[in-house]
């Protein structure tokens, strides 16, 4: 019951993160998107999903990865990033990545040398490139500083409201 | 191009300089040089209470006597084979008693139903046996069986022991009751197999505990909780235990065997808080005396 109570918490924050970013951003487009992930350190492979809001000159993407059980290590992250483009052209930009998460490691087990809880609150930085385009590919890496991991992603983001070249509701897509 | 601030300059510098400075890890993944240990049912099976047989023949006295207190009433018209044809005298009665923690871990029966922590006055394994095969109650008909426990437990039900493939789940029968007299528990039995005299001691605020080591690689580690307020023994699968009422005093004991078969041991009391808890293991070298001792006195 308190796992449970717990869950519901971390929910409940990321979706008033979710609207109140809303909010400030109704004038701007949303995105969405999935991506493939791999930990080498952990050997595990795992899916993503993803919403991306833009924020002033910051993209903040809350996101939900997961980790199946075929992998050595189980586990989902629940977080929210802040995405900030540093260095672009007309077909693409990079961006740097700050991310916070709740971490639950499902197969947490004694083997490991470390030693804890399975609950875990999680830091990450790292960087990424992807496209100008309204379905944009990306790339991105990032270092977990709580397991000393890195997190390898390769996915897409649509954006809303979007044409290549113009946007629907005349509103430019974020790179653009 | 352009280049947005200091700042991302920053975070980038920060980030590449922490990855190169503090380089990745494998750690949860890694399980070497930790102490590794071989499966501890031989051991335990070595130590736990073996099955008394008793011949009933038609020239027999009423009741058996277990050498634990247990009394059992046979009744050969109540009982049949598995095909329905009727069992003549001689044939035999097995039995096995666990009455105290330290029997049911060494049996690693412990007292857990559906999840839910049972309060245990014992349990026995009774069976009645002919050529070889296993007789049954006859479709209604019982046996009378009195458990040895002395205690002024009220309300005691008849748990009957669910093979759950790999261990034995405990289910109530919901109009098996066991009585309180003077000499321990009055019950009619209703079926053959293991028998609980017990209640359930669950609570509506339950926590679970988590184990870990730094030392030892637990995957064989057999590691049981006794709750002495509960009267209640819980044994602990992949490391992570079942729900414990929140608040409440219990022991915990860890027993290891290695490649040659030398005996290791942890043992931890503790008080639960509110919240799930993390329990870390360091096992020692112990002697068969020394953990006896140790689980004589859960």
């Amino acid at each position: 019951m308190m796992i449970k109570t717990k869950y519901i918490s971390y929910f409940t924050f990321i979706l008033i993160c979710i609207v109140a970013f809303s909010k400030t951003t109704k004038a701007q487009p949303w995105g969405a998107g999935a991506s493939v992930l791999y930990n080498p350190q952990t050997e595990s492979f795992g899916a993503g999903i993803r919403a991306e809001i833009p924020y002033n000159k910051l993209r903040i993407v809350p996101q939900l990865s997961y980790y199946p059980s075929f992998n050595k290590v189980t586990e989902y992250y629940l977080g929210v990033a802040a995405h900030l483009d540093f260095m672009e052209t007309r077909s693409w930009k990079l961006y740097a990545i700050a991310l916070a998460s709740y971490n639950h490691w499902i197969n947490y087990h004694s083997n490991s040398k470390l030693t804890g809880r399975p609950n875990n609150w999680d830091g990450e930085l790292g960087l990424g490139w992807t496209t100008q385009k309204c379905l944009r590919p990306f790339i991105e890496y990032r270092y977990n500083f709580k397991w000393k991991e890195t997190n390898l992603g390769i996915g897409f983001v649509y954006t809303f409201n979007c044409k290549d070249g113009k946007s629907r509701s005349s509103i430019n897509c974020p790179g653009h | 191009m352009r280049v947005t601030g200091k700042i991302t300059k920053l975070l980038l510098g920060i980030s590449l300089g922490t990855l190169l400075v503090s380089g990745c890890s494998k750690d949860r993944i890694d399980d070497s040089n930790k102490n590794e240990y071989k499966s501890t049912d031989e051991y335990l099976n070595s130590k736990k209470q073996k099955e008394q047989t008793f011949e009933i023949t038609k020239d027999g006295y009423l009741p058996i006597i277990g050498n634990q207190g247990t009394k059992i009433w046979p009744d050969r018209n109540n009982i049949q084979f598995e095909n329905g044809d009727s069992v003549h005298y001689p044939y035999f009665v097995k039995l096995i008693e666990l009455y105290t923690p330290k029997d049911m871990i060494y049996a690693q029966m412990p007292s857990v139903g559906g999840g839910d922590i049972l309060t245990t006055k014992g349990e026995i394994r009774l069976r009645a046996v002919k050529n070889e095969l296993d007789l049954k109650l006859r479709e209604g008909k019982t046996w009378q069986v009195l458990m040895s426990s002395i205690d002024t437990l009220t309300q005691m039900k008849q748990y009957y022991g669910v093979d759950a493939s790999s261990y034995i789940d405990w289910a109530a029968n919901p109009v098996g009751e066991f009585f309180k007299t003077d000499s321990g528990y009055l019950g009619q039995v209703q079926k053959f197999g293991w028998i609980g005299c017990d209640k359930n001691a669950s609570t509506s605020s339950s926590v679970k505990i988590t184990f870990s080591s730094k030392t030892d690689d637990l995957s064989n580690v057999a590691t049981f909780i006794y709750i002495p307020m509960k009267k209640s023994v819980m044994q602990v699968y992949k490391q992570v235990s079942g729900k414990i009422p929140a608040g409440i005093d219990i022991k915990i004991v860890s027993i290891a065997v290695n490649a040659k078969d030398s005996l290791f041991y942890d043992y931890k009391t503790m008080t639960l808080g509110q919240n799930d808890e993390a329990v870390d293991i360091t096992l020692k070298a112990t002697t068969d005396a020394a953990l006896t001792k140790v689980l004589d006195a859960l």
